[in-house]
């Protein structure tokens, strides 16, 4: 293939500058370690707790009196914690904030140094960071299970653990800023206008919501209209930055091909930050609230038509040519499917959001079907391609083996697959349902609830086969370091 | 440096923006209303029904009811709302002046509960506080088929001593024993029975002409 030779051509001309970046790099890998390690250890253990609760939340939307009529375990059944209305906001939250952030503060700040080639000096503070985030959410899911949570998605969190959460960021993000200030010049890339905004917004973000919310205690819909924002903002715009900073770097990286344009990623950076921000209240279409915010979030909704196209285009032109990498690279696989699942999901936001649509969707598992496209399919399926890249950097061996690696993708990836069809399908038949008074819409929704809990089993095969894997990488129990470990067959490619 | 105080304004700037437009002016927007007085009557609404609905309210977001419910009707253009009986309008920001907070919710696994109170069926209330407790300690007794969770932790399970206790469920319980409200289902259910909002607007909330003051 001619631009493999050029580029083999092109490294043998500046060997002696890619050594000196090599070094640099592994002293980069080297400082990062612990923290990273650290938040990437802690994540796991959030999600596969996160796991467990969804599960269970899953299996009791349609079993109500799972466990109750077992002798011996209906000491569990019957307590107030194994309800629906907390085990569903207690695995949200597990997902979000114990392993959604801990896992995306440790690829970001592992992309700033890399990015901003800068070493930390100490990261005692990041390490303490880690520890208090970790504190903060075991005590708001603690809070949300015996009764003290919240009424607003996302912020089921006491303002307590609010303050504690918030606290614990600072300590992290201090490092962020840091990092930007003292790194070394170099190609502008745009990883890093994401990586920056995204730690810029989430303070005010999270500030502004709870302040609203629980702190001056806003009378009447207040609350709802602030949380809608956040909710939005949360997922598109602390979720959505890192994960497009993992995907622009990655793609790249790995591929071996720059990326198609810097430009259009300036225009599709620019134009999500502007609109994106705009489109939470799709949230309260038809409710009681100022009809002027819906049409103006409508409006911005499908103005991200703008930010969506762009970077679809500059991924899949970056892919162009190099798709066999989606056979053979783990990062690849997992963070392309991560970039196609933010294309698609949205598509789906877009079409949710026209009015004509919500009238049915509106009020059902819809709803919920794009959440998980946004945290999981393309959030955290595009974090699992990072870890993929990075822990092998930070342990100093290979991953032990290319089987759990394709069972870990096809779990995950037919499990939020799936997950995601029969939420959005089953929210336009219970949406159908709810149109017609005639009609018990619970009827409807059951065989989907039911396909979501056997959807869940293909999830959690995936994630008990990545934690043990990693659980071997921690216990550096890979393959010697040297060569990364591919999934397929390269020779057909090479 | 420049380049990057650049990047640093543009970002800050763009979010500035959004969060003015969709939480900032709203905000204010919203802080404005003021309860509505009836000329004739000098009948207010909403009224502010004060601490015993906010405990209610406190157990009803505790147990996360809003995961399932929503508090809120949409007009007839938007679902089957006012046709299955919910509610006689749809409900505007003033219905929720004194709700800290207002309980949505963007899910309906369940009925809406905007107007719970006054739900009818057949004419006759759909719902007593008696047999409101039975739904909340097992639904499916009156429901069949049901997906909601059964509460039973907001009930006390007691040795009966002498005679049954008047508010004493009829569910199936071993001998000698009953089933009674505690104190949150108590305070939960008198929260649900209070909800009303289908009081009439005057003519500039509402969308649909309104009769002045009728009772």
């Amino acid at each position: 293939m001619s631009s493999a030779t050029e580029t083999h051509h092109a490294s043998a001309a500046s060997v002696t500058a890619r050594d000196i970046e090599n070094v640099e790099r592994s002293l980069v890998d080297a400082s990062a370690r612990t923290p990273v390690l650290f938040f990437y250890t802690t994540a796991m253990t959030w999600l596969i707790l996160a796991t467990a609760l969804g599960f269970l939340a899953s299996i009791k939307l349609h079993r109500p009196d799972f466990l109750t009529s077992c002798k011996y375990l209906k000491i569990i059944g019957d307590s107030s914690w194994f309800t629906y209305g907390r085990l569903w906001p207690a695995y949200m939250n597990a997902l979000t904030y114990g392993w959604g952030c801990m896992v995306g503060l440790g690829t970001g700040i592992w992309l700033a140094a890399r990015l901003c080639r800068v070493t930390f000096r100490s990261t005692k503070l990041l390490v303490w960071g880690g520890i208090l985030w970790n504190i903060g959410v075991t005590c708001g899911l603690t809070n949300i299970l015996t009764g003290n949570g919240g009424a607003f998605e996302f912020m089921e969190f006491p303002r307590g653990v609010a303050m504690i959460l918030f606290t614990a960021y600072t300590m992290i993000a201090v490092w962020g800023v840091v990092m930007f200030r003292l790194r070394r010049p170099g190609r502008a890339y745009i990883s890093l206008s994401y990586l920056f905004a995204g730690f810029l917004w989430f303070p005010w973000l999270y500030a502004a919501g709870y302040l609203a919310v629980s702190v001056f205690h806003a009378p009447g819909v207040i609350p709802a209209v602030v949380n809608a924002w956040f909710a939005q903002g949360l997922l598109g715009l602390w979720f959505g930055s890192i994960g497009l900073a993992a995907v622009y770097y990655f793609i790249p990286k790995v591929t071996g091909k720059p990326m198609h344009s810097y430009n259009l990623a300036s225009i599709g950076f620019w134009s999500y930050a502007l609109i994106f921000g705009w489109t939470g209240m799709t949230r309260l279409s038809g409710g009681p609230v100022p009809a002027w915010t819906v049409t103006a979030s409508i409006a911005a909704t499908i103005l991200m038509l703008i930010p969506i196209a762009t970077v679809t285009v500059n991924y899949a032109f970056t892919m162009r040519g190099a798709l066999h990498t989606v056979h053979t690279s783990p990062t690849i696989r997992f963070v392309f499917f991560g970039a196609v699942a933010w294309s698609v999901s949205g598509i789906v936001a877009l079409i949710g959001s026209l009015r004509s649509v919500d009238r049915i969707t509106h009020f059902t598992t819809w709803g919920s079907g794009w959440t998980h496209m946004m945290l999981y399919a393309f959030f955290t399926m595009t974090m699992f391609g990072s870890m993929y890249y990075v822990v092998p950097r930070l342990v100093g061996c290979e991953w032990l083996s290319s089987t759990f690696i394709r069972l870990h993708f096809w779990g995950c990836a037919y499990g939020i697959g799936f997950t995601c069809a029969l939420l959005l399908v089953g929210g336009l038949a219970q949406g159908a349902a709810w149109a017609d008074p005639g009609q018990n819409p619970v009827d409807a929704i059951k065989p989907f609830l039911v396909g979501r809990t056997i959807a869940w089993l293909l999830l959690i095969a995936g994630h008990v086969v990545f934690a043990l894997h990693y659980l071997l990488m921690l216990l550096r129990l890979g393959r010697p370091g040297g060569e990364p470990t591919l999934l397929g067959h390269t020779e057909e490619h090479a | 440096m420049n380049k990057s105080n650049l990047l640093f304004f543009g970002i800050f700037a763009v979010f500035a923006f959004a969060w003015w437009g969709m939480a900032v002016v709203p905000q204010s927007q919203l802080s404005t209303l003021q309860p509505q007085v009836d000329p004739d009557t000098n009948e207010a609404y909403p009224v502010d029904l004060g601490g015993a609905q906010n405990a209610g309210r406190e157990i009803y977001i505790a147990n996360g009811c809003q995961a399932c419910h929503s508090q809120e009707v949409r007009d007839a253009h938007n679902g089957s709302d006012l046709k299955r009986g919910w509610g006689t309008r749809r409900t505007v920001p003033l219905d929720y002046l004194y709700d800290q907070p207002a309980v949505l919710s963007q899910t309906r696994l369940g009925p809406d509960l905007a107007n719970f109170g006054v739900r009818q069926e057949n004419g006759q209330p759909k719902y007593t506080a008696h047999s409101l407790y039975k739904h909340l300690y097992y639904p499916r007794y009156s429901v069949p088929g049901s997906i909601m969770p059964a509460y039973r932790h907001l009930f006390e399970k007691r040795k009966i001593s002498g005679e049954r206790a008047a508010d004493a469920l009829d569910v199936e319980v071993a001998d000698g024993y009953e089933i009674v409200p505690g104190e949150q289902a108590k305070t939960l259910v008198a929260y649900l029975m209070s909800l009303d909002r289908t009081h009439e607007l005057k003519k500039q909330a509402a969308p649909e002409p309104a009769a002045p003051a009728s009772k």
